[in-house]
Parts: structure tokens; sequence; C-alpha cells
């Protein structure tokens, strides 16, 4: 049984629409990876899941429960979490509110804590610091920490390893694949395209607003489709070079 | 042919408001004339609400929120009625001292907050406001204290006194019927379109040539001569001042009727001073005669109504009468015009010289030690995976962001101090996330572009003396949302593109700046491969033509296709130069790219 | 001279204490809701009049109003399609209780006359329910309005209030017995008992506030509203409860304010408007987003304004208010407000 089914989406911000009739599930305990170029709509896709923009159309069925209208909180509270891009941390709260903050629905108990603890040890050495002093790679372990602190059923994760040095990328994936081994449904957003695939049972490519290119990992990294959707390539831009316009 | 044409006069706002202005002046001309004095007094108080809410509405356009107009106000006010009622200045000359007072005011208190940011405006107008009546009640000897300043002369040329009423209540309307037209054209003018632009993104603005602090101030001063003039008038026609008509309560009023009036559009704050006003009326003659209720009733119901139509239409009244308010359009023109750079640069010369620089961002190094180059007639691509420091070194290119280390020349020399003179340089930029303003047509979007290149003022924006030069800018944006291929949008708000759509509409508007160097910062980011395959063609077409082109891009492939020399970074740090053959076949580029 | 000094400096810091419970209640509503609250002053007015009222044995009949906004409001949200069976009970009962609380402490302090305590009571209660009954009703249908609109929806909310409070209570002000009579004297200085009380109960209720926001989770969760509130959003804390808490901590200090100021100044109609003005220039001088900044504020605010009194009278309300301008510019440099959010 599915824990995800998405079917239908139209997603955008004002007048403007990012993505259209886009279709993608997850079940449970699955890594599913969404790939695509910058401003495909992954960030967006992940915003509409989350109630942060409001999706206009179709349908997010997590076990039969229609997700679409219910309000941020009320997902978080169904297991539905995220872990934006931008991190969204409490700048000037110490790390340890920062980590209750993300288990209010809970009352953020002392196990939970010792958990993130023990996956993160630096966030444990800098509990008493402000968020907004921590190192890059640390406000993202302090994201990701906050977001399991609710106790989630499915995360989604946009853009982990951004802008972060490659010890640091190493460490949030062994924790992502620790979660996953544990049994997590995971949604991951990732610009590292092989990296990404490298974990992810099965993997989905937006090109602007749309899906183009599914499957399992295995198949997904050997496609030539996949870096033509990342690095342009599908068209024939030879042709337009040449193109002579008549004013 | 659509209905509309049966009409003689094209829709269009500016007629629409001439027609509109002229209504009401005609409309409050027929109550002057026949109505009873309590009508004429209550037409005049509208009026002079209306002017100052006018001004107070043009600020709002510009994004600042005045919480103390009603000081403008009563410098006009007292300037002029102490300066006629005590040293025998003649009333007109009275008058315009009182205005020319304002105006100063707004000078200084502009030159003083607008720096502020933020809600820092409003809080910091609120205390001028506040501390002005403070002053007028304190200062008794001279302004006659709480109790007030009364006897002053009506308003007179020569031996020719304006002692009626009801002539009064004309001239009123006539200020507000010119003012009130004068602006709503304004709005669709060269500084009008400045001004929107000021509000969405005052950085942007300044990228096209708009000296956003002088802008400003130039705003903040015109609403206070508004203000001013309105409180003079209120002086030569009460002939009797007192510090409570120019309290907070009064700046407040102001703000309340250009928020319930509609604070899009200068006509919003005729209307809301009018709804306010009738609605008064209308409250004091049920509430208080009929059902003989208290005031304090009255009060409420007003609020309840305040609360409830701003909760309906959070845009004011106006937005709901923008439905028949005709869209801003201005029709295709028949000539060709050519979007070639301004001036034709020499070969070999680099136009973009960066070398040697770095970025400390406090202890973190963005960039360390990037060197290129953009000489004539070349697109040169700066690529690299996210958070490689390519937008660093894109406003570092620009002067956007001082370096820490190494040097930057543009057209041979240092970037210009002000953002503002990029443009006269030749440079103009597209920007990642994509800034347009969102209420404004696609057409008035690009013709922002041509700002650096326009001259006329306020003045002629308001009374229509920048006909030719608009129609040449238009013809300009034309051809450029031609190029782009958008020209079927022309007269779509621009809150209504998809990104890749909205990403061109950014192209066309730096094109008709006719730079000699684009930056285009990640184009191709949500295009479609259709649109990728234009952007591509433009690009081309653009170097033949004569402009040099800096392109960050994440598609390689349309960066290979269309560059003559590629830079990418790494992790801030200059991974290799080249020609994208070089580049296509290296390892590191790859790995880097789809990660290892 | 010595005794002159002295008096002024307690009137001012009596006064910089009634201003703090303003600036605070300004701040959280601003941090939370970005609400610059014109009405503020109101609570203060309600405060007083219900505290008066209900000390002179009368049924407070804002509380009577309140209970029945709370009950409307608790049919909405017990009939909400998306609550569970469990949850739709735990609804109805807190609701429940809170509408009883309202009523019963209103009822008490009618019961007995001159119970300082209960009059104390009834009156927060009511109050403090009224705000969030704002919130509910004028901020939270427009919470993506820009804070012009929001500003002005204060203005509308001001004119109710202010219109009820004269319907309510009429326009005669009505005088209040201090908590303790008398005073003490300080060699040549007498000190108002109530001045002491003022000072006293501001500094509880304050330190009250800071120890809710710092030591528990709902007062960190409102400050996390406060600092980013969609990554609140995505720790799950619901923000239009967080916007309802705010809006009762803030009309709650108001009228704390207000019932501690009624007796050195009668409770009446108009004494909440130059309040919450002053209580605006402390807080903007904390660039209405910082306590501490605030509370040297407020002290500055009370001191200049009965020194300047006594000094230059009539000028003081322009030396307060222009104050102000430096300071504000001084805060844009050091630290400018973050750019308004779209």
């Amino acid at each position: 049984m599915p824990n995800l089914r998405i079917s239908g989406l139209k997603v955008g911000y004002g007048r403007a629409t990012v993505i259209e009739n886009l279709a993608l599930s997850v079940a449970s305990g699955e890594l599913v990876t969404v790939l695509g170029a910058n401003g495909a709509g992954k960030t967006t896709l992940l915003n509409g899941i989350m109630g942060l923009a409001p999706p206009r159309a179709g349908s997010i069925l997590m076990e039969d429960q229609e997700l679409i209208g219910l309000r941020p909180e009320q997902l978080v509270a169904l297991g539905v979490v995220l872990v934006p891009e931008r991190r969204e941390l409490f700048g000037n709260l110490t790390v340890e509110v920062n980590l209750r903050l993300g288990g209010y629905r809970t009352g953020a108990p002392s196990k939970s804590l010792d958990r993130i603890y023990s996956l993160f040890p630096i966030l444990a050495e800098r509990r008493r610091q402000k968020a907004a002093t921590l190192s890059g790679g640390e406000q993202q372990m302090l994201a990701v920490g906050r977001a399991l602190m609710s106790g989630p059923r499915l995360l989604m994760l946009d853009e982990p390893s951004i802008g972060l040095a490659p010890l640091i990328v190493q460490e949030i994936l062994r924790v992502i694949g620790q979660l996953k081994a544990d049994g997590l449904t995971i949604i991951l957003v990732e610009q590292n395209a092989r990296l990404a695939l490298s974990m992810a049972d099965r993997g989905y490519v937006l090109e602007v607003g749309r899906i183009v290119l599914e499957g399992p990992s295995g198949s997904l990294s050997a496609d030539p489709r996949l870096s033509q959707a990342y690095l342009g390539g599908a068209a024939d831009y030879a042709a337009a070079r040449d193109q002579v316009y008549v004013d | 042919m659509s209905s509309r044409n049966f009409f003689i006069l094209r829709r269009t706002p500016a007629v629409a408001s001439m027609v509109t202005a002229f209504a009401a002046f005609v409309f409050a001309g027929i109550i002057a004339a026949t109505g009873p004095q309590y009508d004429v007094t209550l037409l005049v108080t509208v009026g002079l609400t209306s002017l100052a809410a006018m001004g107070l509405t043009l600020l709002l356009i510009a994004g600042q929120v005045s919480l103390g107009q009603a000081a403008f106000m009563a410098t006009g006010a007292y300037v002029s009625g102490i300066l006629a009622r005590d040293l025998g200045v003649p009333p007109v000359l009275a008058l315009m001292a009182g205005v020319a007072a304002s105006a100063g005011a707004g000078a200084v208190v502009g030159a003083i907050t607008l720096r502020l940011k933020g809600h820092f405006l409003p809080l910091a107008t609120l205390a001028i406001g506040i501390a002005t009546s403070a002053a007028i009640v304190a200062g008794g000897s001279v302004t006659g204290g709480a109790s007030g300043l009364g006897q002053i002369p009506p308003l007179a040329i020569g031996s020719l006194a304006l002692t009626d009423d009801r002539a009064f209540a004309v001239l009123v309307w006539l200020l507000v019927a010119v003012f009130g037209g004068g602006l709503s054209r304004l709005l669709h003018s060269r500084t009008g379109r400045a001004i929107a632009a000021l509000k969405t993104d005052p950085e942007m603005a300044e990228i096209f040539g708009v000296n956003a602090a002088r802008l400003r101030l130039v705003v903040f001063v015109v609403a206070a001569i508004l203000a001013g003039m309105s409180g003079t008038l209120y002086a030569f026609y009460f002939k009797f001042l007192s510090p409570a008509p120019f309290g907070l309560t009064a700046s407040v009023n102001l703000l309340i009727a250009c928020i319930f009036g509609g604070m899009a559009h200068p006509f919003g704050a005729v209307l809301g001073a009018t709804a306010i006003a009738a609605l008064e009326m209308v409250l004091q003659n049920t509430v208080a005669r009929m059902l003989g209720l208290s005031g304090n009733v009255e009060l409420i119901v007003f609020g309840l109504v305040l609360i409830c139509v701003l909760l309906r239409w959070p845009g004011g009244i106006w937005s709901a009468l923008l439905r028949v308010w005709p869209r801003f359009s201005v029709s295709r023109p028949a000539r060709n015009i050519e979007l070639a750079p301004s001036k034709r640069s020499t070969a070999g010369e680099d136009l973009l010289s960066v070398s040697g620089i770095a970025k400390n961002f406090g202890g973190l190094k963005a960039l360390q030690g990037i060197s290129f180059s953009v000489g004539t007639d070349q697109i040169v691509g700066l690529i690299g995976p996210n958070g490689a420091g390519k937008s660093t070194t894109f406003n570092i290119a620009t002067g956007l962001v001082a370096p820490s280390e190494g040097t930057v020349l543009l057209m041979g020399a240092a970037p210009p101090a002000r953002v503002s003179d990029l443009v006269h340089r030749g440079v103009s930029r597209t920007f990642q996330h994509v800034r347009i303003v969102p209420e404004r047509t696609v057409l008035e979007n690009v013709a922002f572009g041509a700002y650096a290149q326009g001259r006329s003022g306020m003045i002629s924006g308001m009374f229509g003396f920048d006909r030719n030069e608009e129609a040449a800018t238009y013809a300009k944006a034309w051809r450029a949302l031609e190029i782009v291929e958008l020209d079927g949008l022309a007269h779509e708000p621009a809150s209504r593109l998809a990104m890749g759509q909205a990403r061109l509409v950014e192209v066309a508007r730096a094109l008709i700046s006719r730079p000699r160097l684009l930056l285009l910062d990640e184009p191709a980011a949500g295009l479609r491969t259709g649109e990728k395959l234009k952007l591509v063609s433009l690009l081309h077409r653009l170097k033949r033509a004569g402009t040099s082109v800096l392109l960050v891009e994440h598609d390689m492939d349309l960066v290979m296709n269309c560059v003559d020399r590629v830079v990418v970074l790494d992790r801030g740090q200059g991974l290799m130069t080249g020609v994208p053959d070089e580049v296509r076949r290296d390892e590191r580029v790859i790995a880097a790219y789809l990660g290892t | 001279m010595l005794d002159t000094l002295s008096f002024l400096l307690i009137d001012g810091i009596t006064n910089g204490a009634v201003y703090g419970l303003l600036a605070l209640s300004l701040i959280v509503i601003y941090t939370v809701t970005r609400v610059v609250n014109i009405a503020q002053g109101e609570y203060v007015t309600l405060g007083a009049l219900s505290f008066a009222s209900a000390l002179s044995g009368s049924f407070n009949l804002l509380s009577g109003l309140v209970a029945a906004g709370l009950a409307a409001f608790a049919l909405r949200d017990v009939a909400d399609k998306h609550l569970g069976a469990s949850a739709r009970i735990r609804v109805l009962l807190i609701r429940s209780a809170w509408i009883a609380g309202v009523l019963a402490t209103a009822f008490a302090a009618s019961r007995f006359p001159g119970s300082y305590w209960l009059a104390v009571l009834a009156s927060l209660a009511a109050t403090a329910s009224l705000g969030t009954l704002t919130y509910r009703l004028t901020v939270e249908p427009v919470s993506g309005a820009s804070p012009v609109v929001l500003l002005i929806v204060s203005v509308g909310v001001y004119m109710v209030l202010h219109g009820a409070a004269v319907l309510i209570w009429g326009a005669e002000p009505r005088s209040v017995p201090p908590v303790v009579e008398g005073g003490v004297s300080l060699g040549p200085v007498f000190i108002a008992y109530q001045s002491l009380w003022i000072c006293g109960i501001a500094v509880l209720a304050m330190g009250g506030l800071y120890a809710f926001s710092e030591r528990t989770l709902m007062g960190q969760a409102l400050q996390a509203t406060a600092v980013n509130r969609v990554g609140a959003q995505l720790c799950g804390i619901p923000v239009r409860l967080a916007g309802q808490l705010s809006f009762a901590i803030g009309a709650g200090f108001s009228a704390l304010s207000g019932l501690l100021l009624a007796p050195l100044i009668t409770a009446n109609y108009d004494m909440g408007l130059p309040i919450g003005l002053k209580g605006f220039v402390a807080a903007a001088l904390g660039g209405i987003v910082e306590y501490p900044t605030a509370l040297i504020g407020v002290m500055l605010v009370g001191l200049t304004e009965s020194f300047s009194a006594f000094q230059v009278s009539a000028f003081r309300d322009v030396i307060v208010f222009l104050m102000v301008i430096p300071i504000l510019l001084w805060r844009n440099a050091v630290r400018p407000p973050e750019a308004h959010e779209h």
C-alpha cells in the first residue's frame, strides 16, 4: 500500500502556475529522489505537499487521507515534515530550543532530544549556542534534527547538500541512510544527482513543472536522458544558432 | 471591432482619468452652485482631504507609509495663516509661502527619515506628526496655542477677494480634478514606472538608472506639497486655525481615506475621502437623528464598516471598481526600430575584466582568486554547481558587492560608485530571482528598461508633455517584446506570467536600455525547450548586433552552444577557463556537476 | 531641590512602568502578527473601566459580550471537519472552561463588591479574551494583507472599542480607590503606595512574561513565530494560535496597566490613547522588536516626560516624541529592520 500518492497536482504562486498535472507516489519505507535543473519546480512540489503553497488542483493522499487543505501544523501532526532549502531556523534561539521547538507537538521529550544528539554529536556540543552562529553544515544538521524531533513518518529534504563541503555532505548522507534503514519514508530533492540516486530506491526527474523521467535508481543513472534534463542538451541548439531572422 | 470602439474616445486610463476628473469637478460644481451651505462646507472639507490624501497615495505607491502627513497640512496652514494675519502679507503670497514651507518641511523631514527602513518610517513620521501638533499647542504666543488663531483674512488677489464659499468650493475641486487627473496620468509615465519599480525592488530600479534616494525624496516632497496646499486652503476657507484638525487623528484619517478608497490609484484617495464623508453623513442622519442613539454608536458603526470593507477588499473600494476601469495599453507602432547598443565598442577592448578577486563573508571564503574577462562581441559563460559562487561573482562584476581582494574593470574603469550609473556605462542585467513589477503590464515592465534614456520628469508625466518620448519608448518596448516573442502578452499583468516568460520579459527590459554588456543571471531556469531555443538564437543575434554577454547558467548544453568561452567555478574557486569543447570533455567539470 | 528631584524620579519611574507594559504589549503583537496596533490604548481603557465597574459590584457587561463572542467561535471550531472525535471533545471542553472562566470571574466579582483581586481577575479575563477575539475577527481573515492595511483595520478596531467603552460605561470618569491608601515618607520624599504597587506589579508581570517566553515550550514557540513564521509552521506550531496568544498577552498587559493606573488618574474612556502613544514611543526606541531596549526606552520616556514637564512643561510632548527620531536613525544604522516580507 503506497504511503503517499499524488495525482493531478497543480501548484503555483500568485497567478503563475509552476507545476501542473503532476503524479508521484512513494511507498512506505521508500527513499524517493526528485531531480531536475534549477527552476524545474522541485521546491514548489515540496511546498505544495507541505501546504506552504496551497495546491490549486489534484490530490495528495497519504494512507487514504487527503492532505490538500490541511494547514502545515496539521500535516506535521500527521507526520509529514519538511526540511526546507533555506533551513528556516530560529537564528537568535539556541540549538537546543530550536530542537525542542521541532518537537512542539509532542512536548519535546528529552528522549527524542537525546536521539538527535546521538545522530549529530556536534549539536550536543553546540546546544547552548545560538543557531545563527553555527556553520552552514551544522545549521543543516540542526534543520534535519529539528525536523526529526516531531517524529515524522514522511520526511522531505530539500537540497540538504547545497553549498556544503564534501565531508559535511557525507555526514548528512550517512544520517539519511540511517533513517532509511530505520524504515522512515523519505523524499529527497537533490542537485547532486549521482549521490541522490546512489541512495534512493526510485527517482523522478522534473523539467519545467512536469515529470519527464521516472524509474528505479539503477536504470535512471544509466539513462542518457538524465544528464540531458540536468545539463540541458535535449534541444537542437545548433539550428537555433544559425537561424536567420527576417526583420 | 469590439464594442469598446463604439466610443469616440479610446478607453485608456489617461482618458478615463480625464473623464473622471472632469465629472468629479462638474458634480462638485453642481453641489457648490445649488446645495445648502452645510453641503458646501462638506464639499470643501472632502476636497481638501482628497488633495492631501492623493499625495499620501503617491507615497504609498512608492512603498512609503507616512503616519504624520497632517504635520505638512499644519505647516502650510499656520505659515500662510500667520503671514496673512499678523504680518500683513498679501493672501496669495501667503498661500504660496505656505505651500513652499510645506515643501521645505517635506524636504527636511524626508532627507532625515527616508533612509529609515521597513516599519521605522511610519514610526518616525508618527512621532513627527504628534510632535508638530504638540508644538503648535506649546508655541501659543505665535500659533495661538490650543485656543486657536482667528480672523485670518480671506484669499484675495489685489482687491478681488474670494469671500464666496461656493466659489471657494469650485476652486478646491478644480485643484482636486487637476491633480487627480495629473497624478493618475503620472502613474503610467516614465516617472510613474520608476515609482512602481521603487516599491517592488529599489535595487532593481537602480540597475535601470533610477536614483532611488532622490526619487523617494521627490515623491515625499510632492506629497508634502499637496498636504500643504490642502492646509493653506483650509486656513483661508475657515479663517480659523487650531491644532485639533492637524493632529494624529487627521493623519490617520488621511491614511484611512487612502486605504479605504484604494491605495493603488490617486482617485482611490478621492473615492475614500468622499465615501467616508458620505458614510459619516448617513450615520449622523440615521443613527443620531432617526434612531436617537449617541455619537458613540456612530463611531462603532463607522469602525465596523471600515473593518468589514477592508476584510472584503484589502485593496480598498477602488479594487472593486477595477473591472470597469480600462487597463493600460499602448498600440503597436507601425514603424520598425532597431535595438542596437547606443555605443559600438571598439574591437579588442575588454568590456569587463575581473582579476584575482576574492570575497570573504565573515570568516567564510566565498570566492578566491577568480579572473576572467569579456571582450567585444563575445558571449562568456560562467558556470558551476549551486553554491559555487556564481552569484557573488556576478554581483562583484556589477559593483553591487565590493570584492575583498582583486580588481574589477567595467569598460576600462572601476565600477561606478552608484548602482544607478551602471546603465549609463552601457551595462544591463537580469536577475536570478525574477524581479518584475507584478501589477503592471508586461509592456510597461519592458518600457521601464528605457528609463535611463528618457528625460521627462514628474511635471511632464502629469500633464502629458512627454508624448513623443513615451511613443518612442513604447515603440522600443514593443520591438523588444517582439524579439523575445512575447508581444502577444504585452497587455497582460506581469503577475500572470509563467516563470520562463517572466525571465524573457527581464531580458527584453534589459535590451531596451541598449547595453553594450548584458549580464544574464540564469536566464534559462524554468524555460521550456522551445523557449531555450529562442533564447539561444536571441543571444547570437545580440552578439551580431554588437552586444557582449556574460551568461550565468546551469544548463550546460545551452551554455556550450552559444558561448565563446566558459569560466567554470566550483566551491568559490576557478576550476577552469576554456572554449566549450575543452570544458565539455573535462572530467572535473562533469564531476562537479553530476556529483561523484 | 533634592525632594523635587526625587519626586520627579519616582513619578517618571511610575509612568515608565505603565508605558513598559504597553510597550511589551505592542512588541509581542507586532513581532508575532505584524500588526502595528493603534487600538492598543483601548485595552488600557477597557481594563480600567471594567475593573472599576467590577469593584463597584456591577456585572461586567464586557465579560458577557466576550463570552458570547467566544461561544460563537467555539461552535465554529468544534464543527471543524478536519477534527477527529477525541480532538473535538477536547476543543469543546477547553472552550467551555474558558467561557465559564470569563463568566464566573465576572459573576463572582459582582457578588463580592470591593474585592480587589476578584475585580482584577474579572477584568483581565475579559480583556485578554477580547484580544483573542480581535485577532480572530480582524487579523486572521487578512493575515496576508500588507502591514498598512492591518494598521488601518486596527484603527477600525480602535473606533469600535472606543465607542463601546462609552456605550457600556458612559463618559463619566470613575474614581478608583488605590490598593492601599497612603504612602511612606523617605526623608523629605513621600512615595504613594500605589506607585510602589504599580512598579512592583509591572516588574512581576514583565518577569513572568520573560520566564514564560524563555522557559516554556509555548513561550519559545511564540518567540519562534516572531523570528521565523515559516520555520514555526514547519515545526508544527499553529501560527494562528500564536497570533491569538500574542493578542491575549498584549490586551491583558495593557489592561493591567490601565487598572494599576486608574487610582492615580481615575478610570475614564479617554485615558487609553495618550498612554498607548507613549507606549509606542517606548516600543519604537526598541524598534518594536526588542524587549530589553524597549524597557530602557520606557524609563527614558517616563523620566523625560516628568522632568521636561517640570522644566519646560509646554514642550514636554514635543521633546518626548521627537526623541524617537535620532534613536530610530541610530537603530537603522546599527541594526536595520528586515525588508518587509512578501
